[in-house]
């Protein structure tokens, strides 16, 4: 089936707007596919015939678990790897992340979740006084925790987030997501007024209840329950401290 | 001073954290972050013979196993260390936060794998390399946190500073912008493993081998390179061959296919009741067997039956497997069989390294899929996640210990004449023309090509010549001051590397050429039995070709 393929190119230097490819493809094809086949043509011509450069777009596992290939695809964030042709409407506009600063065409630079992950201390620190089996959680914890820990930190929940921008002090689902696990594998950080207080200057009034991270993510964690869990969590310790202790 | 670590993998962060743990600064250099490396692909557990399960297990099994499967060619006091070490390995992970499946008494869950007769392979559902690396990124924050390792995305290695008979840096390149630049320091190699000499493999486009295409053309000694594992389950997509692990056999999962229409369980025919979980190689060659020699009705693949296994069980300890196969092959495995042949997926040889992970080069260290060790001509399902945190720290004490004492002396007065000297050499693949992605897809069709799951004299040749013209047709063409460049750095840089993995894969021909013998991975129908004087690694370093 012949589809049209428009595509956001440029740099912050110099935007090349959008062009437009023509390609016959299987319908089964993932937009992956459909890029990677545009690359292979050389030269590389628009629809009008005109000469372009190869497309910048970057990806590694080819299978929706690294998170490498997330783009805007007909304005919704999603993995080019797991887009396929058949449930997308044709002509399928691809462009790059807009909360995230833009190195070219479809790439942008995520590495803003690292900083907010050092910023934000997340990481258990592993108490050697205790045994390793002990830190395990009971079964049920246990399998929240592996979902929230399966997040592949594609961006996808962040890009459809309407309160999310990347330049103010709200975080987002991703990093409330690994707060929450951090907590629960270890409860006595959660207790520290410190990481409390990290925790509701990032979060805290930030959220709107959208759900469009949850809609979005392509692996499916359940961002919305983890964040509500958070927030009980958050909120009882906050009363406790209130009540002197008392819970 | 930093060390140098090149790749962000398993082997790559437990080598950073290692140094760290040591109070000794690195920094790690990668394409893509963490959360890409190929290791969050790993899904089927890592192998420990944890102490609840001694009674029917022991650590020198481990080793037995691990060696036997390997075909003896392995180096086993490493081997017997890495089997000693995988239970505080495992301690290490629960300690850094990575969640694993528990059994009903709320410890480690093990279930069996390929090649063993031991429940061994603790795991973490399907998806043991995610949590793995989740845990290992939260280690790797905490020490960049205390200024002892420092990150270095977008940055891809493009070869070594040799000076003095050792390596003291690296020449890098921004992979967003192709602007060079370099590094001072030692070097521990984690980058995984050859995947772009072969094409169309299980694993990451960034796993792409260049790095060891690099150190290999630098005159850095290779080991037993013709020893690549096809997995004998893989699905064919579109956009690769994607595994189908082997937690799903290891489970009660059944090999079959239709002769005369009857279903034929051709493994268990051939290799009694357990004969579904015998090693990769064995599998996979049984497979090629039955399509190669039309024993089936379908000619394509076989079938892999998880039917009888039950929603729950499939849900509970096979969801990656069961979401895959929906989202890929529009096929529920509760339900139906999967379509399966066998696929490349990793490379026991590499970078030849000593039982402390020194190369052959005094500066540089390896660890992970990129170096030769612990596996020998075969590698078990569960070892590979092992092998690479185990390795890197390894490489990170030998690394540490080598520093230790004296401050390595080093020399960066001629930085600035490798740079010069890498742009120079860059230069001269400007000037090639711009169908840079074919190059390369006619390097890994050669491959395929010649190195199959079988293999003879003929074909090797073939692929030798083949290999040998079109190295001589896409050499750099000298430049002159008065040519200006064709293309931009990132695509001279694409073509140069190119190049490098054309001659890392004639080093693999050769060395398959080489083992006139048929030993685990590599199965020569000339040569079909096992011969005793081949029972030592394959060496080989790099000689310029004559122009």
């Amino acid at each position: 089936m012949n589809y049209e393929i428009i595509i956001k190119r440029g740099t912050p230097e110099n935007d090349k707007g959008y062009e437009h490819f023509l390609i016959d493809a299987d319908k089964g094809a993932t937009v992956l596919r459909v890029l990677e086949q545009l690359n292979l043509r050389t030269p590389l011509c628009t629809k009008d015939g005109a000469v372009t450069e190869k497309i910048g777009w970057e990806c590694s596992c080819k299978q929706a678990m690294c998170g490498a290939c997330a783009m805007n695809i007909n304005g919704r964030p999603m993995l080019a790897c797991k887009a396929f042709l058949k449930d997308l409407k044709n002509p399928i506009m691809l462009e790059p992340f807009r909360k995230f600063p833009l190195v070219r065409d479809l790439i942008v630079d995520k590495s803003v979740l690292h900083e907010h992950m050092m910023d934000m201390k997340l990481w258990i620190s592993g108490g050697q006084n205790q045994s390793a089996d002990a830190r395990m959680a009971s079964g049920e914890v246990n399998e929240t925790l592996y979902q929230s820990a399966a997040c592949i930190q594609c961006g996808c929940c962040l890009e459809a987030c309407p309160n999310y921008t990347g330049l103010d002090r709200f975080y987002g689902a991703m990093m409330m997501n690994t707060e929450y696990q951090i907590i629960n594998q270890e409860p006595e950080r959660g207790e520290a007024k410190k990481d409390l207080k990290e925790a509701k200057k990032h979060f805290a009034g930030g959220c709107s209840n959208s759900f469009a991270c949850e809609e979005v993510c392509p692996v499916h964690v359940p961002l919305t329950s983890h964040i509500s869990k958070l927030n009980a969590l958050a909120w009882r310790i906050h009363f406790q401290k209130e009540n002197g202790g008392r819970g | 001073m930093e060390i140098i670590i090149i790749g962000s993998g398993l082997a790559g962060l437990s080598a950073a954290i290692r140094c760290a743990e040591n109070s000794i600064k690195s920094v790690i250099v990668s394409v893509q972050p963490s959360h890409c490396a190929q290791s969050v692909l790993a899904a089927g557990g890592i192998n420990a013979v944890l102490k609840d399960n001694t009674e029917n297990d022991s650590i020198m099994q481990h080793a037995e196993d691990t060696w036997n499967a390997g075909c003896r060619l392995a180096d086993r006091e490493a081997v017997t260390r890495l089997t000693e070490n995988a239970p505080g390995i495992i301690d290490f992970l629960q300690r850094s936060g990575v969640i694993f499946s528990q059994d009903a008494k709320g410890h480690v869950a093990q279930r069996y794998f390929g090649g063993q007769k031991q429940k061994r392979t603790c795991y973490s559902h399907a998806g043991i390399g995610k949590q793995m690396m989740n845990g290992l990124e939260q280690k790797v924050r905490c020490y960049c946190d205390q200024g002892l390792i420092r990150i270095m995305d977008h940055h891809r290695f493009l070869s070594p500073v040799i000076h003095a008979g050792r390596i003291q840096g690296a020449v890098l390149a921004d992979a967003y912008t192709g602007e060079l630049s370099y590094l001072e320091g030692p070097v521990i190699a984690a980058s995984g493993g050859m995947n772009q000499v072969m094409g169309n493999t299980t694993g990451s486009v960034h796993s792409d081998g260049s790095v060891t295409a690099s150190l290999y053309t630098a005159g850095v000694k290779m080991a037993n390179l013709e020893m690549i594992q096809y997995h004998p389950t893989t699905v064919r997509t579109a956009a690769k061959n994607m595994l189908i692990s082997e937690a799903a056999r290891g489970e009660g999962g059944r090999l079959f296919t239709y002769r005369n229409g009857q279903k034929w369980y051709f493994c268990e025919d051939w290799y009694g009741e357990k004969g579904n979980l015998m090693p990769r190689d064995v599998i996979s060659r049984a497979i090629d067997r039955v399509l190669r020699e039309k024993l089936s009705d379908d000619t394509e693949y076989v079938w892999l039956d998880m039917t009888h296994l039950g929603e729950r069980l499939i849900n509970e300890r096979l969801a990656e497997v069961r979401t895959l196969c929906i989202d890929y092959l529009k096929l529920d495995p509760v339900r139906e069989s999967i379509p399966v042949v066998p696929g490349v997926h990793y490379f026991m040889g590499g970078i030849w390294t000593d039982c402390n992970h020194r190369t052959s080069m005094p500066g540089l260290y390896a660890a992970g899929e990129c170096c030769a060790q612990y596996h020998g001509a075969n590698r078990l399902g569960g070892n590979s996640t092992l092998g690479a945190i185990y390795g890197g720290q390894c490489a990170a004490d030998s690394v540490c210990s080598d520093l230790s004492g004296h401050e390595m002396e080093t020399d960066t007065s001629f930085a600035e004449e490798v740079l010069k000297e890498q742009q120079r050499q860059l230069r001269a693949f400007e000037l090639l023309t711009d169908d840079s992605v074919s190059k390369r897809l006619e390097v890994q069709y050669m491959m395929q090509d010649c190195m199959g799951i079988t293999r003879d004299e003929k074909s090797l040749q073939t692929g030798a010549e083949k290999l040998a013209d079109w190295l001589q047709r896409n050499a750099p063409k000298e430049v002159t001051a008065d040519q200006t460049a064709a293309g931009t750095n990132l695509t001279a840089i694409y073509q140069y590397q190119t190049y490098l993995l054309a001659e890392l894969g004639s080093g693999m021909v050769q060395s398959a050429l080489s083992r006139k013998e048929s030993r685990g991975a590599h199965y020569r129908t000339d040569y079909p039995e096992l011969n005793p004087e081949y029972e030592k690694p394959t060496m080989i370093q790099f000689s310029p070709r004559e122009s």
